[in-house]
C-alpha cells in the first residue's frame, strides 16, 4: 500500500517535473530570439570594443598591435576627452530634471477634470513620435539668429543682440539639452499618466477625509505609487542623456569651439573623421563604465524612494 | 557537469567573438595587380567619387567608352553627394572596406597618405605606363620621394561677379586683367550690398571654408602654414590680417551673410548662383556645375569672371590658391594596375568633359579652352579670358590654398569650429588662433609619435 502511494507520488512528482522542464524549455524558445539577437548585436560587439581599445588596428591590412591600457592613457591625458565628459555631464544636468519634471507635470495636468484630453495627449505625443531629422529642422528655423520667430520676438521686444543659439558657445549645448527633453517630454508624459491612472481614487478620498492637503497628497500618495515608473523613467532619460547624439551631429557637429561635443559625438569624430578607431573604443568603454556606474548608484539609492506594492 | 558546459559555451563565446571581430585575415594586397587583364580575368573596380562627377552624362558615356576599350576591366561607380563625400569616404577608409579607386582634395589625400591608408604609385605606375614625374608637370612626390596621388585638375581660383548687381549698383565691372586688391573688393561689395528690400543683396559670397579667411594671408605669406619646425604658423601676422579683413567685410561694412546665419542656414556652396551676391572668390568648379549648366542653375543674368584679388603688396600679380584635386589607390585594392588605368583614362578622357583642365599634360589644352568659352558665350566672357583665368596663364603665381602637411583634417576642422568665435564677438582673433595653435600642435605631435 505505502509502495504503491510512493509510487504514485512519484508519478506525480515526475509529471510535475516533466512539465515544468517543458514550460522552461517554452520560455527559453521563446527567449531565443532575443538572446541571439543581444549576442550578435550587443554582446559580440562590445567585445569586439573592449578588444579594440587595447590594440592599435589596421582594418586594411588587419594587422594588430598589442598596447594594453595606451589608448586609455592617451584618453586620460587628453582636455579634449574631458572636455566631452564636462559637455555630457552639462547636458544631463538640464536634460533629465527638466524630462522628468515636464513629463510628471504634464501627466498631473492631463490626469485632471479638462476638456479634450484625448486631443491634448495626441499633441504631446507628437514630437516623441516624429522623426529627429524633422524635428531639428524645425527648431532650426524656429532658432534662427536673424530671421527666426524666436529672435524676431525679443527684437520687436527691444533686445539689441538676442542670442545667436547654435553658434554661441554659451547657448547651443543647453539648448540642445532643450530641444532633447521637448523631443521626449511626450513619452514621460504617457508613461506617468499611465502610473497616475493606477493610483486608486480611495487613497486620495481617505486622505481628504483625513485633511491632507494637495501637496500632502503628492508627497505622501501620488509620489510614492508612482516611484517604480519614476525610477524606470530616470534610469532611461539618464541613459538617454549619456548618448545624446543626434542634434549635435546634425545640428551644430559638435561646435561651436566644441561646446556641444558630447562624448559619443567625441567618439564619433575621433574614429570617423580622425580615423582613430582603438582611442574612440577606449571612450566607448568609459563611457559604458560611467552609464554602469550612475545605473548601480540608482539601484541601490532605489531603495529609499521606490516603493513597490 | 554544469561547469564543463559553461567552460565550452564561454570557450565558444569567446572563439566566435574573436572571429567577428577579426573578420578574414586577408591579406594586404600586393603592390602590383599580377596582370589578372593580361590573364584573361574580368576585373571590377569600385570607384569612390562625389555624385556631381558620377552621375553625370557625360560620365556614363565615359564609362562606356572605357569599358568598351578595356572589356576586362568592369566599373561599379560609388557615388556620394559632396556635403556626405567626407564622413562616407573616411568611413570606408577607416574600417577597411574594400575600394579600388578614390577621389580627394588636397587635404583629404594628404590625410590619408599620413594615415598610412594609400599605396604608393611609383611601382605600378610603371606597369600602367605612366611617369608619375613628366605626365603631370610641375608635380613633385607627395611624400618621402614617393607618389601617392594621381593629380586629376590643379585648382584655378577667379573673381566671379554677377553684372546685374553691378548694374543695379550702378558699380563698374572688374578689370578682366588686373586683380583688384582685397581691400578694393571690401570697398565694392560695400556698394553693392542692398539689404532693405525683399531679397538681400550681398556684395560678397563666401563659403565657410578654411581659405576664405585665411586665404588673403597665405597670399602674403606664400602659404606658410606650418613652420620650419613643422608646427602650426596660423598665428603668423599675415593669417591674422586676412581674418581681420574678413571681419571688416563680414561685420563692419556688413558687406557678406553674418557666419551665425551662414552656418545655421547650412548654407551650400552653390548658393551663389541664386543670384543675390554680387562677387565671390571661386575655382573652376563654379564654371564646371554651375555657370554652364544652366538647366541646373537658372538664371536671368549675366556672369563676369576677373583675376582672383590680391594683397596691396601684391598689386598687378596673377594670383591661384593651389590645390589639387586627384585619385588614389588604398592600400587593400585588390586592383591597383586595372585601377590606375582607369585614373588615367580619368584624366585623360573624362575630365575634360567636365569642363576642368586635367594635369595630365597628353592632352591637349585648346580644345578645352574652346569648348568652355563656348559654354560661357552667353555671358560675354572670351576664350582670352577664359585661357587667362582657367590655367593658361604660364605667370601666374601659386601659393597653397590650404595646409596639408601635418595633420590637415584636424587642422582645418579645428581651425573651422573655433573661428565662429571671432566673427560672432565671443573672442577676440588673437585667442582663436592662438587655441588653433595649441589643439593643432597637439595633434601633430601626436600624428608624429605614430
Amino acid at each position: 500500500m505505502e509502495t504503491a502511494f510512493n509510487e504514485g507520488k512519484r508519478v506525480r512528482r515526475g509529471r510535475a517535473y516533466s512539465l515544468e522542464r517543458l514550460e522552461r524549455r517554452a520560455g527559453l524558445l521563446f527567449a531565443l530570439p532575443a538572446l541571439v539577437g543581444f549576442l550578435l548585436f550587443v554582446f559580440v560587439p562590445m567585445i569586439c570594443v573592449l578588444l579594440l581599445s587595447l590594440y592599435k588596428v589596421d582594418l586594411m591590412t588587419y594587422t594588430f598591435e598589442f598596447k594594453g591600457f595606451g589608448f586609455y592613457d592617451k584618453m586620460l591625458g587628453d582636455p579634449d576627452f574631458w572636455k566631452s565628459v564636462r559637455n555630457t555631464l552639462t547636458y544631463m544636468a538640464i536634460y533629465v530634471p527638466l524630462t522628468l519634471l515636464l513629463g510628471l507635470g504634464m501627466a498631473l495636468v492631463l490626469n485632471g477634470k479638462m476638456r479634450a484630453r484625448g486631443v491634448v495627449r495626441t499633441f504631446f505625443i507628437i514630437p516623441y513620435i516624429t522623426t529627429y531629422v524633422a524635428t531639428l529642422v524645425v527648431w532650426n528655423v524656429f532658432l534662427h539668429p536673424t530671421e527666426g520667430p524666436v529672435n524676431s520676438l525679443l527684437m520687436s521686444l527691444g533686445v539689441e543682440r538676442p542670442p545667436q543659439y547654435m553658434v554661441d558657445k554659451h547657448w547651443a549645448l543647453p539648448m540642445l539639452a532643450l530641444i532633447g527633453s521637448w523631443k521626449d517630454v511626450g513619452y514621460h508624459c504617457i508613461l506617468f499618466l499611465a502610473a497616475l491612472q493606477g493610483v486608486s481614487k480611495d487613497y486620495y478620498e481617505a486622505a481628504e477625509i483625513d485633511g491632507a492637503g494637495r501637496l500632502q497628497r503628492f508627497k505622501h500618495i501620488t509620489f510614492p505609487l508612482i516611484s517604480p515608473t519614476s525610477f524606470f523613467l530616470l534610469l532611461i532619460t539618464i541613459i538617454g542623456g549619456l548618448q545624446a547624439f543626434y542634434q549635435m551631429a546634425l545640428l551644430t557637429k559638435g561646435g561651436p569651439a566644441f561646446s556641444t561635443t558630447t562624448m559619443t559625438y567625441h567618439i564619433y569624430r575621433s574614429a570617423f573623421e580622425f580615423y582613430n578607431f582603438s582611442y574612440a573604443s577606449a571612450v566607448g568603454m568609459f563611457l559604458f563604465l560611467l552609464t554602469l556606474v550612475l545605473i548601480a548608484v540608482n539601484w541601490f539609492a532605489q531603495k529609499k524612494w521606490v516603493f513597490y506594492q | 557537469m554544469n561547469g564543463k558546459w559553461s567552460l565550452l559555451a564561454v570557450t565558444a563565446m569567446m572563439a566566435f567573438t574573436l572571429t567577428a571581430c577579426g573578420g578574414k585575415s586577408g591579406e594586404p594586397a600586393s603592390q602590383t595587380s599580377g596582370g589578372s587583364e593580361a590573364q584573361g580575368e574580368t576585373v571590377t573596380l569600385k570607384f569612390l567619387n562625389i555624385s556631381e562627377y558620377l552621375d553625370s552624362a557625360e560620365f556614363k558615356a565615359f564609362l562606356e567608352r572605357f569599358e568598351a576599350k578595356y572589356p576586362n576591366i568592369k566599373v561599379d561607380p560609388v557615388s556620394v553627394p559632396h556635403e556626405q563625400y567626407i564622413n562616407k569616404r573616411n568611413i570606408m577608409l577607416a574600417s577597411g572596406e574594400q575600394v579600388d579607386l578614390i577621389w580627394g582634395n588636397g587635404v583629404e589625400q594628404f590625410d590619408a597618405i599620413n594615415k598610412n591608408f594609400l599605396m604608393p604609385l611609383d611601382d605600378v605606375a610603371k606597369e600602367a605606363d605612366i611617369d608619375m614625374s613628366a605626365d603631370f608637370g610641375d608635380f613633385k612626390p607627395d611624400k618621402d620621394g614617393k607618389y601617392y596621388r594621381f593629380p586629376i585638375q590643379q585648382n584655378n581660383w577667379m573673381l566671379y561677379y554677377n553684372k546685374k548687381v553691378f548694374d543695379d549698383a550702378g558699380v563698374p565691372y572688374p578689370d578682366p586683367k588686373v586683380p583688384m586688391t582685397w581691400d578694393e573688393m571690401a570697398e565694392v561689395a560695400q556698394k553693392l550690398t542692398n539689404l532693405s528690400g525683399k531679397d538681400k543683396v550681398y556684395g560678397m559670397f563666401y563659403n565657410n571654408w578654411g581659405m576664405y579667411f585665411y586665404g588673403y594671408g597665405s597670399q602674403l605669406n606664400n602659404g606658410k602654414f606650418y613652420t620650419d619646425d613643422g608646427k602650426v604658423n596660423i598665428d603668423a601676422p599675415e593669417f591674422k590680417r586676412s581674418l581681420e579683413w574678413m571681419n571688416d567685410v563680414m561685420n563692419v561694412r556688413k558687406a557678406a551673410m553674418p557666419i551665425a546665419e551662414l552656418i545655421q542656414n547650412n548654407t551650400d556652396f552653390l548658393s551663389y548662383w541664386n543670384g543675390n551676391y554680387g562677387m565671390v572668390v571661386g575655382a573652376q568648379w563654379y564654371a564646371q556645375l554651375a555657370a554652364t549648366k544652366k538647366e541646373q542653375f537658372p538664371r536671368d543674368w549675366k556672369a563676369g569672371i576677373a583675376p582672383m584679388p590680391v594683397p596691396a603688396e601684391m598689386a598687378g600679380k596673377h594670383m591661384n590658391w593651389s590645390s589639387i584635386d586627384s585619385l588614389a589607390i588604398p592600400k587593400n585594392a585588390k586592383h591597383p594596375k586595372e585601377s590606375l588605368i582607369l585614373a588615367k583614362e580619368y584624366v585623360s578622357d573624362y575630365t575634360l568633359s567636365t569642363g576642368a583642365l586635367p594635369m595630365y599634360t597628353k592632352v591637349t589644352k585648346d580644345k578645352y579652352f574652346e569648348n568652355l568659352a563656348d559654354a560661357l558665350k552667353d555671358d560675354d566672357i572670351t576664350l582670352e579670358q577664359v585661357t587667362y583665368l582657367f590655367g593658361g596663364d604660364p605667370d601666374v603665381v601659386n601659393v597653397e590654398e590650404k595646409p596639408v602637411l601635418g595633420a590637415p583634417q584636424e587642422y582645418e576642422s579645428t581651425f573651422l569650429d573655433l573661428i565662429s568665435q571671432y566673427y560672432t564677438g565671443a573672442e577676440t582673433v588673437d585667442a582663436v588662433l592662438e587655441q588653433v595653435k595649441v589643439k593643432v600642435d597637439n595633434a601633430i605631435e601626436e600624428q608624429s609619435k605614430q
